[in-house]
C-alpha cells in the first residue's frame, strides 16, 4: 500500500513535468499562431493605420461598453451603489434621446467588489479580459482601486474619473497617463479649509486636527499644514483607524488641548457621532470644519436634527436645496424618468456628473474611438461645466485632475448651502500647490 | 503495475494533470476560445492561491477543530513578509515566498498557537479575530511603518517569465504555472499529512481532547503544531498572492476575507481535501455566481445581498457537509446502485469505500 | 514647504508628536476619557447582552445580530412616524421577538443537527440578507433617530444634552444606555437563575439530548431564545442608533466590539457582557490617549491584547463558567 502510493505520486509528478515540457515544446508551433491572434490591446492601431472598430475592445459600430467596480453588497459602503445607478440612468437618457454618442449607445457593466480589494482584483480582470470593456469608469474606493491601478496601466485601459480623491492618482500624470480624477484631491481641499480657518479666525486661535490614519487623512493633513497661517496654533493632532467604532476619545483630546476650532478628516461613518459627542455629550459648541467627503446628507441624517448646524466644508456641486436651479430641475426629471424613483441627494448628483463628464469625453473622442483617442479627448476638455456643477473641467496632458474649483459650504437648517467665492487651483499639481495658486472668483 | 496505471482513478488524475498543464493556452485555441477567455487564466491562478488558503483553514478548523477568524490577517502577514523581503532587502521572489511561509508558520505557531492552546470554540474564534482588527494598526506602528509603507502599500514590477521559457509563455501563463504547481504540490503534501501520524493526532484532538490525551498525544504541542502548519500554508498563499498581484497594502485582506474563508471551508466541506478544492472554487467564483443568479431572477440586481445570504442558508440546509459531502454521498449512492445491479439486487456486502471517503467524517461536536 | 510628505510617504513627516500630560497633571482629561470610554462601552455592552443571550440559550454566535438589530430599529423608525414613542417601542419588541423566533424555526432548526459552524454560516447569511433588505426598503440615506424624550407619565426625561461635573461631561443618552443595559442584565439574571423557563433554556443549550429526555420542549426553547435575543437586540439597536445614527452599516462596527466584550466577560454571563463592554471602551480610550504617539495609534492593539491576555488566564472570560469538556 505504502509503496504503491509513493509510486503513484512519483508518476504524477513525472507526468506533470513531462507534460509541462511537452506543452511548451508544442507551443513552438502553436506559439506563433498564438501571437498572431494575440490579445486585441496588443495590436491597437497606431496613428498610421486606418481606424478599424474591430481592433478596439468594448467598441462596436453601435455600442460602447464601459465597466466599473462598486460596492453593491455585504459592506456598509453599499449605500454608494446609487452613484453608478444614476450614471447608468443618465446614459439611458442619452441613449434614448440622442441615440448615444456618435451613434453608439453607452452601456456600463457594474461589478460588485463588496468594497474588498481581493474581490476588486478579480472583477476588474473579468471586465477587462472577459467582458472586454473599453474603459473603467469611476471605480470607487481608495484601498480597492490602489490594488488594480497598476494592472489597468499595464493593460492600457483608460481609468476614467475615479471616485476617490487620493493625491496618488493625479500627482504625476506622466507616471499614470491613463488615470483621471473626478473629485478634488484631498491635499488641495485641506489647503482650502486651512485657508478658510486662517481668514476667519483671529490670530492666536487654537486648532485641533482629527484625521483617519491612512492616505486619505494624511493627504488632508499635508494640505492643512501647507496653507495654515502662522497665527493659528495647532494644539492637537489625533489620528484614528477606520475600524475604530467612534472617535469620541479624539474629540475629548482636542477639547482638553483647548481647541477653538476642530477640523476633521474622517468618513461619514465617523464624523456624525464625533460632532454629536461634542454637542450633546460635552455641550461643547466648538466650530467644526470637515472634509467634503463627509459634507452630505448621510452625515447630517446620522448626526440627527440640528447637530451639524454651522459645520463648514467644501462642495463642487449645486445643492439639492437649490430647487430653482435649472440643472437641479433637470436632475429631478432624470431621476423621475430613468430611475426607480430615487430621491435626489449628493449621491445622485455625483452620479449624473460622472455620466455627463464621460459623455463629453466620448463626444470629443469623435467617431473613430480608440483608447488613446479617449485619453487624448479627455486631455482636450476645457471649460466644460456639467449641469449640476459649480466648476468647469479643464484637463491637459499635464493635469488629470477634473475638479479643481470648489465653493465653501455650510450646514444651515440641516442642509449644506454653498457660500462665498469659488476657489480654484486650475492646472496645478498637488505636489506644487501653494497658497498663491488659489484663485478666487465670484460665484455665479 | 501496468494494470494499476489503467485504473480509473489514475487515469482521472492524469487527465486532470493534462488539463492543468494546457489550461492557460485554451483561450487561444479555436474551439475553446468560444467559452474560455484569457480572464480564466487569472481565475485559475487565484484559484490556486485560494486553494492554499482554504487548505490552511481546513487543516486548522476542519481537521484539528480550532476555529480561526483571523486567517485573512495570517495570509496578509505572509504577503507583507514577502513584500518587505523583496522590496526592502532585495531577496529574490521565490525565496521570499518560501521565507514568508516559514516566518508566518513560526509566528503562527508561537504567537497564535501557544496562547490558543487553552482556548476553544467561540473564545478562540474571537481571539484570532483580534488579529484582523489590529493588524492594520500594527503595520502602521513606529519602526514597522518604515518597512511596510502603509499608506501606499508595496508594489513591485510584474513577474516576467525567465529567459529559458521566454517566448513560449507570457507573464500571466508563467504566474499560473508557478502558482498552480506550488498549489498542487502542497495539496499532495497536505493529503499525505492528514494521513500521517500528525494528521490522525489532529483529528483525535478535534474529536476529544481528553481522549487524545489518554492516547498519549501531547495536546498543547499538537495544537501549536496545527497553528504552525496552517500558518505555513497561509504564509505561502500570502506570498503567492503578493506575487500574482505584485501589490500589498494593509487593507488588501481584511474582515470580510476572513469571514469568506470560513464560509468557503464549510460550503466546500470540512476536513476533506476535496472540500478544500470546492472551497477554493467558491472563493474564486462567488461573485460571478451571484451575477449569474441576478440575471436570471428579475429585480434581483437590487437584492444582491439577499440572494447571497439566501444561497448560503440554502446550501447549509441542503448540504450540511458541504459540496464535498454531497459529492461523496452521490458517489456512494451510485456505487450502491451499481453494486446492487451486479449482485442481482442482493447487496449483502456494500462495495469497498473509495479511499477519499476515509477522511470524510464530518466534524463532530 | 512644498511637497512635504508627498514624496516620502511618512506619517512622521506630517504629524507633530504630542502626548497629553499624565493623569496626575490633568485629572480632568483622564476622567473625561474614562467617562467617554464608559459611554462607548455601554453601546458594546448592550449589544453584547443580546449576543450572550443567544449563546446561552442556543450555543451559537450570531453574526447577524447587529444587522437584525439594525433592521428592527428601522422598523421602530417606521412605527414612530405613525404613533407615539412607547407604543412604537413595544410594538417593535413584539415584531423583533416574532422575527427572531420565526428565523430560528425556519433557517436554524434545519441545521441544528449539523456541526456548529453550519449554524454560524447561516447567521452570516442573515447578515447579508438584512443589510440588503434594509437598503432596498429604506434607501441609502440614514434616518435621523432621536435622542428622544421619554415620557414616564409623571415626569419626562429628555435624553439630549449632557450631565457635567466641572469640565467632565457625559451625555444623558449614554447614562440611559448604561441604565438600560443594567436593567436588561438584571432581567436576564432573574430569567436564567430564578425561573423554570430560564432553567429549561440553560439545559437546552448545554445538552439537548438530556433535555429532551427530561421532557423539555427543546425546539420551543430554542425559538424562545432567538425571540428574546432579537428583542434585546432591538432595544440595543434603539439605543445605539440614537448614539451613532440609523443606517445600514451603523451596527456592523459595534457588533465586532460587542463580540469582543461578550468573550472578555464570558459568553454565558450577562454581568460579563457589561463588564467586558465597559472595559474595552475605557481601555481603548486610555491607550489612545496615553501611549506615546511615536508608537502610532495603538488603541485597538492594546484593547485586543488585553482580551487575549485575560483569556490566557481565564479561557472562558472573566465571569464565564469553566466549560465542561465533552468526552
Amino acid at each position: 500500500m505504502r509503496t504503491s502510493r509513493t509510486l503513484w505520486l512519483l508518476a504524477f509528478v513525472v507526468a506533470l513535468v513531462a507534460l509541462l515540457a511537452v506543452a511548451c515544446g508544442d507551443d513552438d508551433g502553436d506559439g506563433n499562431g498564438g501571437e498572431a491572434t494575440a490579445t486585441p490591446q496588443d495590436v491597437e492601431p497606431t496613428a498610421a493605420e486606418p481606424f478599424d472598430v474591430a481592433n478596439v475592445p468594448g467598441v462596436t459600430d453601435t455600442e460602447i461598453t464601459l465597466g466599473t467596480h462598486q460596492p453593491l453588497s455585504n459592506h456598509p459602503a453599499q449605500v454608494f451603489s446609487r452613484i453608478a445607478a444614476v450614471t447608468e440612468a443618465y446614459f439611458d437618457f442619452i441613449n434614448e434621446t440622442q441615440g448615444g454618442v456618435h451613434g453608439r449607445k453607452i452601456n456600463v457593466i457594474v461589478k460588485d467588489d463588496q468594497y474588498t480589494p481581493s474581490i476588486t482584483n478579480t472583477v476588474i480582470r473579468e471586465l477587462v479580459e472577459q467582458d472586454g470593456v473599453f474603459a473603467i469608469l469611476s471605480g470607487l474606493g481608495t484601498a480597492t482601486h490602489l490594488t488594480v491601478v497598476d494592472y489597468l496601466l499595464d493593460r492600457g485601459v483608460p481609468d476614467m474619473f475615479m471616485s476617490t480623491g487620493s493625491v496618488e492618482w493625479v500627482k504625476d500624470p506622466a507616471a499614470r497617463p491613463n488615470v483621471f480624477g473626478a473629485i478634488p484631491n484631498y491635499t488641495a481641499e485641506g489647503m482650502i479649509l486651512a485657508q478658510y480657518i486662517s481668514d476667519t479666525y483671529p490670530a492666536g486661535t487654537k486648532l485641533g486636527i482629527i484625521f483617519q490614519n491612512d492616505e486619505f487623512g494624511l493627504d488632508g493633513v499635508v494640505g492643512i499644514k501647507r496653507a495654515l497661517s502662522d497665527d493659528i496654533e495647532i494644539v492637537a493632532e489625533e489620528s484614528y483607524e477606520v475600524t475604530d467604532p467612534d472617535i469620541n476619545s479624539q474629540i475629548d483630546l482636542t477639547r482638553s488641548a483647548g481647541s477653538d476650532v476642530v477640523i476633521i478628516y474622517a468618513l461619514p461613518s465617523h464624523v456624525p457621532s464625533a460632532v454629536r459627542h461634542a454637542r450633546q455629550d460635552l455641550d461643547w459648541d466648538v466650530p467644526f470644519v470637515i472634509t467634503g467627503i463627509s459634507a452630505n446628507e448621510i452625515t447630517i441624517n446620522l448626526a440627527g436634527e440640528g447637530v451639524m448646524e454651522g459645520t463648514v466644508s467644501v462642495s463642487i456641486f449645486h445643492q439639492v436645496s437649490e430647487v430653482e436651479h435649472p440643472g437641479i430641475i433637470a436632475h429631478l426629471e432624470l431621476l423621475a424618468d430613468y430611475t426607480d424613483g430615487f430621491g435626489a441627494n449628493f449621491l445622485t448628483i455625483y452620479g449624473q456628473y460622472i455620466g455627463e463628464l464621460m459623455v463629453e469625453t466620448l463626444e470629443r473622442a469623435g467617431p473613430e474611438l480608440t483608447r488613446e483617442g479617449l485619453i487624448a479627448a479627455a486631455e482636450s476638455i476645457t471649460d466644460f461645466v456639467c449641469s449640476v456643477c459649480l466648476f468647469s473641467v479643464n484637463l491637459s496632458a499635464t493635469d488629470h485632475d477634473s475638479a479643481q474649483t470648489v465653493s465653501l459650504s455650510q450646514v444651515v437648517d440641516n442642509q449644506f448651502v454653498n457660500f462665498g467665492d469659488l476657489i480654484s487651483w486650475e492646472g496645478v499639481l498637488p505636489g506644487d500647490l501653494t497658497l498663491d495658486d488659489l484663485v478666487t472668483s465670484p460665484a455665479e | 503495475m501496468a494494470a494499476a496505471l489503467l485504473r480509473p482513478r489514475t487515469l482521472g488524475f492524469a487527465l486532470l494533470a493534462v488539463v492543468l498543464v494546457i489550461f492557460p493556452y485554451l483561450h487561444g485555441w479555436p474551439v475553446f476560445s468560444a467559452f474560455i477567455s484569457e480572464f480564466r487564466t487569472f481565475n485559475a491562478t487565484m484559484l490556486a492561491v485560494w486553494l492554499l488558503v482554504v487548505l490552511s483553514m481546513n487543516l486548522l478548523t476542519g481537521y484539528s477543530g480550532q476555529i480561526s477568524l483571523g486567517h485573512a490577517a495570517v495570509v496578509l502577514v505572509g504577503a507583507y513578509t514577502a513584500g518587505v523581503l523583496v522590496d526592502q532587502l532585495g531577496v529574490p521572489l521565490p525565496l521570499a515566498i518560501l521565507l514568508a511561509g516559514v516566518f508566518t508558520g513560526i509566528a503562527g505557531g508561537v504567537i497564535i498557537g501557544l496562547p490558543a492552546v487553552r482556548l476553544a470554540g467561540p473564545y478562540l474564534a474571537i481571539a484570532t479575530f483580534s488579529l484582523v482588527i489590529t493588524l492594520p494598526q500594527i503595520l502602521k506602528m513606529g519602526g514597522i511603518r518604515n518597512w511596510t509603507n502603509p499608506s501606499r502599500g508595496i508594489s513591485i514590477d510584474a513577474v516576467q517569465p525567465p529567459g529559458l521559457v521566454d517566448g513560449f509563455l507570457d507573464e500571466r501563463q508563467w504566474l499560473y504555472y508557478i502558482t498552480m504547481a506550488t498549489a498542487v504540490f502542497m495539496t499532495i503534501l497536505a493529503w499525505n499529512l492528514v494521513r500521517s501520524r500528525i494528521g490522525r493526532a489532529f483529528v483525535a484532538l478535534r474529536d476529544s481532547e481528553i481522549a487524545a490525551e489518554q492516547m498519549g498525544i501531547n495536546v498543547p504541542l499538537y495544537k501549536a503544531l496545527a497553528f504552525g502548519i496552517s500558518s505555513f500554508y497561509a504564509g505561502i498563499a500570502g506570498g503567492l498572492y503578493f506575487m500574482v498581484l505584485a501589490f500589498v497594502h494593509p487593507e488588501s485582506l481584511g474582515f470580510l476575507d476572513s469571514i469568506l474563508f470560513l464560509v468557503a471551508i464549510v460550503v466546500g466541506g470540512l476536513a476533506t481535501i476535496l472540500g478544500s478544492i470546492f472551497g477554493a472554487f467558491f472563493l474564486t467564483f462567488q461573485g460571478e455566481l451571484i451575477d449569474e443568479l441576478a440575471t436570471i431572477i428579475p429585480e434581483a440586481e437590487k437584492l444582491r445581498g439577499v440572494i447571497y445570504g439566501s444561497l448560503l442558508i440554502v446550501v447549509m440546509i441542503l448540504f450540511p457537509r458541504g459540496m464535498a459531502g454531497f459529492v461523496q454521498d452521490l458517489v456512494r449512492t451510485l456505487g450502491r446502485i451499481t453494486a446492487a445491479r451486479r449482485h442481482g439486487g442482493l447487496s449483502s456486502n456494500p462495495p469497498a469505500q473509495d479511499d477519499t471517503n476515509g477522511e470524510s467524517d464530518a466534524q463532530g461536536r | 514647504m512644498e511637497a512635504i510628505g508627498l514624496a516620502v510617504a511618512g506619517y512622521l513627516d506630517v504629524v507633530v508628536l504630542s502626548t497629553p500630560p499624565p493623569p496626575w497633571e490633568d485629572p480632568s482629561l483622564f476622567a473625561q476619557q474614562v467617562l467617554s470610554g464608559i459611554a462607548s462601552g455601554s453601546l458594546f455592552a448592550i449589544l453584547a447582552l443580546a449576543v450572550v443571550l443567544i449563546y446561552r440559550s442556543t450555543d451559537v454566535l450570531n453574526f447577524g445580530q447587529g444587522e437584525m438589530a439594525m433592521f428592527t430599529t428601522f422598523i421602530a423608525w417606521s412605527f414612530m412616524t405613525q404613533m407615539p414613542l412607547w407604543p412604537a417601542f413595544f410594538l417593535t419588541l413584539l415584531v423583533a421577538a416574532a422575527m427572531g423566533a420565526a428565523l430560528e424555526r425556519l433557517v436554524l432548526r434545519p441545521v441544528e443537527e449539523a456541526p456548529v459552524l453550519n449554524a454560524v454560516i447561516v447567521t452570516l447569511g442573515l447578515y447579508t440578507i438584512f443589510t440588503g433588505l434594509a437598503l432596498r426598503v429604506w434607501g441609502p440615506l440614514p434616518k435621523g433617530f432621536g435622542p428622544f424624550t421619554l415620557d414616564f407619565l409623571f415626569f419626562e426625561i429628555d435624553l439630549a444634552g449632557p450631565v457635567c461635573a466641572g469640565e467632565v461631561c457625559i451625555g444623558k443618552l449614554s447614562v440611559a444606555t448604561f441604565v438600560a443595559a443594567v436593567i436588561i442584565m438584571a432581567l436576564l439574571f432573574v430569567l436564567f437563575q430564578r425561573t423554570m423557563l430560564g432553567l429549561a433554556m440553560r439545559a437546552t443549550a448545554q445538552n439537548r439530548t438530556a433535555s429532551r429526555l427530561v421532557g423539555i420542549p427543546v425546539g420551543r426553547m430554542l425559538s424562545v431564545g432567538w425571540g428574546l435575543s432579537a428583542a434585546v437586540g432591538a432595544v440595543a439597536g434603539v439605543f445605539v442608533a440614537q448614539n451613532v445614527g440609523l443606517s445600514t452599516g451603523s451596527l456592523a462596527a459595534i457588533l465586532i466590539f460587542a463580540f469582543a466584550a461578550a468573550v472578555l466577560g464570558g459568553l454565558d454571563s450577562p454581568v460579563g457582557a457589561i463588564v467586558g463592554g465597559l472595559t474595552i471602551g475605557v481601555v481603548r480610550n486610555l491607550a489612545g490617549t496615553y501611549v506615546p504617539s511615536e508608537v502610532g495609534s495603538v488603541d485597538l492593539v492594546v484593547a485586543f491584547l488585553l482580551i487575549v491576555l485575560v483569556l490566557m488566564v481565564r479561557p472562558t472570560g472573566i465571569f464565564g463558567r469553566r466549560a465542561l469538556r465533552r468526552v
